[in-house]
This record gives structure tokens, sequence and C-alpha cells, in this order.
């Protein structure tokens, strides 16, 4: 089950941005120009307006012929390196993929086998962009090919372009066929049971909201004591309700279907044992409060963390009997669903008993797409990383040596795809509370020294007061890197395809693309500069 | 070194390769081809010791290749590698996401194929706290499964470490046969809900002969004292002589089973001849299973020689061959034989051996088994108002039942069918109040004297009384159910 889609704001996004783009620019015109000062003496600033007049020119002035032949180049130099043996390396992977995962233990759903071929493409992949893109360079400035390269009439910056373009070929080539293998393996592998689970869900989620036990509004519902608080629990036999307000659905593509269907992943939670051979239910109404209309849809078992899709779905005709007693029926699509806008009201039925529910936990399944479409789309989102990393690892190569390059890629990735989301949550933290449970670096040390909890105050002294005031410059660099790392979060494809739904392309694809995008021409020009000031015979 | 020219440290490099070259080759030559018992290992040092001390991959369980090679390509990183996947599948718990939890789990213990405590603790985790996490009884089932096939897995991978063979019988004694869900998973355990797969018989893997749960935790038990009978091999789950009892109490167990659950054929639909043939056959085959529990608790466990913690070895059977042999004992331990029995008085107390034993020995009796078929009869009987029958059935019940508990009365007055066998007790108290139900129900009124009616007044089971007469109540609808209360029905069906 997905438990959040990421949500992003393109125009937020791209005013973001357009504003640190500029920030780093002037940054970097600063220190250049400082540097140009200091190097140079008074003969600087007009070595640093000719550099930087030069340089606008070789970064508009690019010919799409030479950076085809240095990819081309670039293309062959892999080659000859043999990086396609990474391809040899993932056959033997998914050769012995099944015993990973016991192949023939027939009860085993299909989410494992999709996941270990995305994660297994993901991780071998990733491994090859950086190192093809942080070595290629740095090698051939070493054994002097570049030499020869940068000789000829050809600008650096096509240079950076084009490797970062011959990678990107190489990387996609690779990709296109370890995801064909994939896709043949997943199938071959998947019990014939758990076939059904590789489709392509397309949910609409909606809006919940509560009403208590007596019928009133409320934040959320009750908390049962999981320490996972994504639910909230509503109890049974009583008026508490959760409500989902679903809005711009298509409904003419729901028309056409012949039936609505929502699909639920609700939690039961008993607080006596009750029948054990009978399963907590769940009652089901569709609304219209413009028209007043409350309808009964019926009354269903939670089937609880089933594996079998079909069991979780609800489907509803488009006709329902009325609730009124005239044995009129109403229409779903005509009478419930006015403007695209569908109001679902669940309650749970047993008395006593609770129903935990959360956002995502209900949605309209609209008609399912392929899973190959899935699978297609969530190797894109890959593939986009890939190019990214390839575009960050060559910008990389440009100023520093081959292993540097490596580390500071590796950095980035690992920045933006494992640590993002704890950053995220420190500097949220930071933000709503003014300050991060346990403190910064240095308090953390203090606390781990003085044997003291993360919620124990500190004690008010000279000493404590520095440690808090160098961590918040801990902070402000984190606020820098949270802005100037890319978030490969949103490239992580692997759990839709898994847990059988459509890689929406509104949450996931575009943001995906348009980071890649935003990376694209910062990273040129810093990788144009560099190596357009950099010593070449300085190995 | 610094005076000596590159030819000659050169030289000097060589040697000290060689040198370290034989080293390695003395240490960590490996075994050319596996010995044969009782010869010494051909290999080098490590290999030798490995061998002595069972601790080769081969010699510890059916090798994993892909373990083996796991273990080789993360080098010296398998330990982290193990803890990131703890973390990991205690993430996926908490989130929910049992199906990733599995896996996360088959990492481990590729990474850690012989630590007994990740197939315990995972199992465990499978078949306790996922399986407790479904709503659905059959959903829950699939969970206890699943820790059990686990947990089978791990005893084919540590074929010399018998708590995971007796952990195995545990779930399918214990799971399968004790939880709040036991009526449906025994059921399960005969006819697997997957239908479409085991065609309404068990699940294979786990029940393979399609035996009732106890007999199949019996097995597994059995295993589990064979691999500790092998040399080298030992277990620090409990004290030994308990942990070997336990093939004795699946039986026990087993019987008890057959015996609560009743017949399980709808007799409302036999003939009284077909009922009472049907009646006869299961006090004839619960009979048979207790005098088999009666016969393996007194002759197989009652006579082995255990090893106490401090006292040497004891029997616990107190007949003269098991006398014999503890005096035996006695003298080979350097002990007195007075010393010697009270070591065996305390293990057998600890053991509960005496109990066990006469439980059996008051339910394999003709009249013991004629009397709960009378009572049962009785209570059906009742429920579908025949209550002149009903009264006659009760009535021999309880005689016979009156006559089994005399059987037990010992010269200081007491009875130690009553002091130790609640459940008999809670048994008379029923069957006596419906019997005054029938009483009232056909005007009749209750006599000043009735079987059991020492049970009844007895001062010491005056809350029972008054417990099952509340209970009585409330099942006739006399009063307020109460909800929580798992007893709703007094006579236990």
């Amino acid at each position: 089950m997905i438990h959040e889609v990421p949500i992003f704001h393109v125009d937020g996004a791209i005013l973001a941005w357009a504003i640190v783009f500029v920030i780093c620019l002037a940054v970097a015109l600063l220190v250049g120009f400082v540097a140009s000062l200091s190097a140079y003496g008074l003969g600087g600033p007009k070595m640093f307006v000719r550099i930087l007049t030069g340089g606008l020119r070789d970064l508009i002035q690019v010919s799409p012929r030479r950076i085809g032949a240095i990819a081309t180049l670039t293309f062959k130099e892999a080659l000859r390196r043999k990086a396609f043996l990474i391809g040899l390396l993932f056959l033997v992977l998914f050769m012995f993929g099944g015993w990973f995962l016991s192949g023939t233990d027939l009860d085993k759903p299909a989410k494992p086998y999709v996941a270990f071929v995305m994660t297994a493409m993901s991780f071998l992949l990733i491994l090859m962009s950086l190192l093809i893109s942080c070595w290629g360079l740095p090698a051939d400035i070493k054994d002097r090919s570049l030499h020869t390269v940068v000789t000829k009439p050809v600008r650096r910056s096509e240079i950076v372009i084009g490797r970062m373009l011959g990678y990107s070929t190489v990387l996609t080539i690779i990709l296109v066929l370890t995801s064909l293998l994939g896709y043949a393996w997943i199938r071959r592998q998947v019990p014939d049971a758990a076939q059904n689970q590789l489709i392509a869900r397309v949910p609409v989620y909606g809006q919940i909201s509560f009403v208590d036990r007596n019928g009133e509004p409320a934040r959320s519902g009750v908390n049962v004591g999981d320490i996972w608080e994504y639910r909230s629990f509503i109890e049974g036999g009583t008026k508490a309700r959760a409500f989902w307000v679903f809005e711009n659905l298509n409904v003419d593509t729901l028309r056409r279907a012949g039936n609505l269907r929502l699909e639920q992943s609700f939690e039961a939670f008993r607080t006596y044992k009750g029948k054990v051979d009978e399963e907590i239910r769940y009652s089901l109404w569709l609304l219209n409060p413009e028209k007043d209309l409350r309808v009964l849809v019926d009354r269903y078992p939670v089937r609880e963390f089933t594996t079998d899709v079909s069991d979780a779905v609800v489907e509803i005709p488009a006709e329902l009997p009325s609730s009124d007693s005239d044995g009129g029926t109403v229409n779903v699509f005509d009478d419930l669903m006015p403007n695209g806008k569908l109001v679902v009201e669940v309650a749970c039925v047993d008395e006593q008993q609770y129903l935990g529910t959360a956002q995502n936990d209900l949605f309209v399944r609209m008609p399912d797409r392929t899973f190959l479409g899935a699978y297609a789309k969530a190797s894109i989102g890959l593939w986009l990383m890939l190019v990214l990393i390839v575009m960050i690892g060559t910008t990389a190569s440009c100023f520093v040596k081959g292993p540097v390059a490596t580390l500071l890629t590796a950095t980035a990735i690992f920045v933006g795809y494992v640590f993002k989301g704890q950053l995220n949550e420190m500097l949220l933290q930071l933000q709503s509370k003014g300050q991060i449970l346990g403190g910064g670096t240095l308090e953390s040390v203090y606390r781990i020294f003085t044997r003291m909890n993360q919620t124990t105050p500190l004690p008010e002294n000279a000493g404590t007061d520095l440690i808090k005031s160098l961590d918040q410059g801990g902070f402000g660099m984190l606020r820098v890197i949270n802005l100037i790392m890319p978030d490969l979060t949103y490239f992580n494809t692997t759990q839709y395809p898994a847990n059988g739904f459509d890689v929406p392309f509104a949450n996931v694809l575009l943001p995906s693309i348009l980071i890649t995008l935003g990376y694209f021409l910062p990273l040129v020009i810093l990788g144009y500069f560099s190596l357009q000031l950099r010593e070449l015979e300085h190995k | 070194m610094n005076n000596l020219d590159v030819r000659q440290r050169k030289m000097v490099y060589a040697g000290v390769a060689l040198l370290l070259f034989i080293g390695i080759i003395a240490l960590g030559r490996p075994a050319t081809a596996r010995p044969e018992p009782g010869r010494p290992s051909n290999g080098g040092l490590l290999a030798k010791s490995r061998h002595q001390n069972s601790l080769g991959e081969a010699s510890l369980g059916e090798v994993d290749p892909t373990s083996a090679t796991m273990n080789l390509v993360l080098l010296g990183l398998r330990g982290v590698a193990a803890s990131v996947l703890w973390q990991q599948a205690d993430h996926y718990k908490q989130r929910k996401n049992f199906q990733l939890l599995e896996e996360t789990v088959e990492s481990i213990i590729l990474l850690q194929p012989h630590f007994k405590a990740v197939w315990e603790y995972q199992a465990w985790n499978l078949a306790y706290n996922v399986s407790a996490e479904c709503d659905a009884v059959d959903d829950r089932y699939h969970w206890v499964k699943r820790g059990a096939k686990f947990l089978i897995r791990g005893t084919e991978q540590n074929q010399k470490v018998p708590e995971l063979f007796y952990g195995s019988g545990w779930f399918f004694m214990h799971k399968i046969g004790r939880a709040d869900e036991q009526e449906v998973f025994r059921e399960f355990f005969l006819h697997d809900p997957d239908e479409e797969r085991w065609k309404g018989g068990p699940d294979e893997d786990i029940n393979p002969e399609h035996k009732g749960n106890y007999l199949v935790a019996k097995d597994w038990f059995l295993k589990a004292n064979q691999v500790l009978e092998e040399p080298g091999v030992e277990q620090h789950r409990m004290d030994t002589p308990l942990f070997v009892a336990y093939p004795y109490r699946s039986q026990i167990e087993h019987a008890r089973a057959m015996q609560k659950d009743g017949v399980k054929e709808d007799i409302s639909r036999l003939s009284e001849e077909q009922r009472e043939e049907t009646y006869e056959n299961w006090a004839r085959q619960t009979r048979d299973a207790y005098d088999d529990a009666y016969d393996e608790w007194t002759r197989i466990y009652g006579h082995m020689e255990l090893e106490t913690s401090g006292g040497g070895t004891v029997v616990l059977e107190t007949d003269d061959e098991a006398m014999n042999t503890l005096a035996q004992l006695a003298e080979e331990d350097g002990m007195s034989l007075e010393d010697k029995q009270k070591w065996q008085e305390n293990y057998r107390r600890q053991t509960l051996y005496t109990y066990w034993k006469m439980h059996c020995d008051i339910e394999r009796r003709e009249t013991m088994m004629r009397a709960r078929y009378q009572l049962r009869e009785g209570r059906r009987l009742y429920e579908i108002q025949e209550f002149d029958e009903a009264k006659i059935f009760l009535e021999r019940g309880l005689n016979d039942l009156a006559e089994v508990v005399k059987l037990y009365e010992t010269e200081d007055g007491r009875n130690l069918l009553l002091s130790d066998e609640d459940e008999t007790v809670d048994d008379a108290m029923k069957a006596i109040l419906i019997w005054q139900q029938v009483l009232n129900l056909l005007g009749e009124p209750i006599p000043n004297e009735f079987p059991l009616r020492n049970i009844w007044d007895s001062e010491e089971f005056a809350y029972k009384r008054s417990e099952w007469t509340r209970k009585f109540a409330e099942w006739q609808g006399w009063i307020e159910t109460n909800q929580s209360s798992s007893e709703g029905n007094p006579t236990g069906q």
C-alpha cells in the first residue's frame, strides 16, 4: 500500500529554483571576482570579464554536431572499458535471484519479486553511473587523451555536455536491456496465484475528515495506542464516522466502466475478542449533500492486510436502491457525483470495536492500466535519476580527481536519496518548534558524554549557550545543503509497481523531469568553468 | 632495510611472504574431502578444529549456497548488514508491511543461518505477532503457518539445535492448540482454508501425514529429544527433565483434546443406534489415546534416565523396576538411596509427574468414559428439550462420575481427584446444574441425596458453585450476559 504520495507544487518549485540559482550565481561571481583580484591584482577584473564573456559565448554557441561527436567518443570509450559487463552481472543476479526469494514458495505475493528487480536495478546502475561518470574525465586527463580533444576546435562546454550525453546513452541502453530482462524474470518467477497482483491501479485519493462518537466534527479519530500513528480509529456502533471527499473525478470514464470501484486498506482493532471467526465489518454510504441524499452501499468485512487486492475492492453498480421506502433507485454517477465530486461515509458496524482509517486508506480506483506501463514508468524514474547522477558525476570530475569526484557524487546521492527524508524532518522540526529533538551535533555529543536523554533540557550556562549557538551554524549548513542537493526521493518509483499501482505523472514523474532539467544548466555552467580554469597538465 | 638495494629488498619480501604462506597453509588449509566419522580431518589447524567441534557448515545442517556466497561477498561486514536488516525488519513490522518483513527476515537468515535466535525470534514474530494483527481468522492461520514453516526450515539448516525442533513442536501444540482461535486453527490444521491448493486436506508442508496438531507436535518434540541425545549437543531452554517430557505431554494433550472436542458429527441427524455407535467410537478412541498417553508417560518417560541439576541422574517412576534403576544410579553417582529419592521426588513435583499420571489413569477408565458420554448426551437432550431422557442420562453420568471420584479417596479423608482435577470438578458442577434445572422443568423436587452432593455442598468448591450458577443463569438468559466473557455457555459447547 502506498502510504504517502509525494506532493509537488510546480510553481513553487520553479520559483525556488530560480531564487537558489540566482543566489548561487551571485556567490560564484563574487568568489570569481575576488579570486581574480587576488591572483592577478589590478589586472584581475579585466581577466574576470574576459573569462566571463568567453564563457557566456561558449555556453550559448554550442554545436550539436560537436556534442554528438564527443558523446559518440564517450560511448565508444565506455564500450572499450567493458561498461556493458554490468548487464552480465545483472543476468547472474537474476539467475540466482530465485534463491534469495525462495522461488518454490507458492504463497509468496508478487510484491517482493518486483521490489527485488527494481532494487537490484537501482543498486547496480546507480553504482555504475557513479563510477563511469566520475572516472572518465580524470582518466582522460591523466593519460592525456583529453589534450588531443581540447586542441581541436571544440568548446569545453561541449565536452561537458557531450560527456553527459555519452554516459547517459550508455546507461540508457543498459537500463533498457536490464528492464526487459527484469520484466521477463518477474513474469516468469511470480507464482501463478500472485500473477493477478501484477496490475497498475490508478487511484484518486480524497480528503479525509472525522466525526466523533457524538456526531460532532473531530480533527481525528481515536488513538488506540498503535506506535505507528498513521491511522486513527473510529468507534463501532456509535455516530463516529470517517468521510472522504473526492474532487475532480472523471465521471465519464467511470460511467463507461459501468461501475464505481472503491478500494480500502482499513485496519481493525478489537477491544474484546468477540467471535474469532467473524471479521470486524464496516458500512459504506455515498452522500450528496446538495440533494440531501445518503445511500447505504452495503456492509463489508475489513479484510485487513489482505494480499489479494480483489478482496479489498468495493464495486458499486451504477444503480443503487434508494434509502427511501419508495423502492426507487439512485444513479451513482448522476445523483451522487455532482461535478465529479464524491463524498463517502464509512462507519464501523461492530459495537465497541474500532476501524482504523487514514487518508490513503480509501481511494476511487479508476480503470486499471497495464503492469508493463507502470513498470516502464518506474524505469523512466530510475533513468532520470541515473541521468542526474551522470550530470553530477561528470561535473564533479571536471574540477577534482576520480576518487574525490566519486566521493562527492556518492555523498550527493546519499544525502538526496537516503538522508533527504530525515533532513526534511529535522528542518521541519526546526521550523515548527525552533529546535531539533536532541539538538545538533555538539549538543548530541554533550548529551552522549553526560548520559542525558534527548528530552531533558540542557542546563543553563555559558557552555551550553555556546554549544547551541555553534549548532545553529550547523543547522544553517543543513539548510544550504537542503536547498542545493537534489531531492532524489521523487525518483524512487519502486513502491508503485511493487504494490500494483501506476506511477503518478504529476506527483512523481513530473518532479523527476523538472529536477533533472533544473540541475542541467547549473551543472553545465559549473563543469564548463571548472574545466576551463583547470590546469590540465596538473594531473 | 634502507641500506639494502632493490634486489635485496625483493628477496627479503619474498622470504617474508614465503614464511607467511607456510603459516597460512598450516592454519587454514581446507580439508580436501569430508573425513569419515572417527577419523581426523586432513585439513589445516582451523579445519581440524572445525571438524572436532562440529562447526563446519556441512556438519551443522543443510548448506545453503546462497548464504555462503552472501557471507563471502560481504567480507567482514556481515554483522553490520545483519544489524541493518534487523532494524529494517522492525520498521516493516511497525509499518505493518508484513510481506517485506518476511523478505527482510529471509535476508537475515541468509547472513546468519546458524544463529538460532534469528530463527526462533523471527518465527515467533510471524506466528504470534504478525498473525495477531490480522482480523480474518484464515489470515491469522496463514501467518501462523508462515512462522511454523520458517522454523522448520531453521531445523533443516541447524540439525544440531534441539531448541528449534522443540520450537516447531511448541507452535503446533501451543499456537494451534491453545490460541483463542484454537477450535478454528485445529480444524484448519486438518482442512486448510486454501481448499483450491490443498483439496480440502491439510497444508502438507506442515502436516504431511494428515495428523492432529498435537500428534505433529509430538513428532517434533521426539525429534528434539533425538537431537539432544547426539554427542556434544545441549539445549539451554529449560531443565532437561522438563524438555524431554514434551512428546509425552503432547500425547496427553491429544487425548484431552479428543475428549474435549466430543463427537464432531452432527448427531441430530443420526438414529438412536447410530448415535450410540458414534458415541461408543469416540469413547473408545479417546480411551485408547489416554491409554497410549498413560503408557508413554509411565513406561517411557517414567523410566527415562534424566540428568538433574545437582542430584545426578534419576528416574521418575516408582515401580520395582524403576526403583532398582534408581538404586543403581545412586551407587553410580556415589549418593545414598535416600538422597536420590529426595531428588526423584523433587523432579516428580517439578514435572507434575504424579498429576499427569493420575489424570491419564482417571480418564482411561471405562467408567469415566461412560460418565463423559452420559453427561454429554444428557446436555444435548436438555438442549433439545427432551427432559425425561436428559434426566436419565444425566443421573447415570453423575453416578458413574461419583464412582470414579470415590476410587481416589485416601485414608486421611482427602480425595486426590478432586484436589487435582479442576476440570472434572467443573464438569460435575455443570452437570448438577443442568440436572437440577431438568428436575425443575419436570416439576420434580430435588432429592436430598444425589450423586456428587459432596462436591456441590463442599465449602472448598463454593466459589465454583456460585460462578457456574451465574454462568448458567447467563446462558439461560435469566441475567444479562457479560460480553467480554468467553464462557457464555456453561455447557462448554
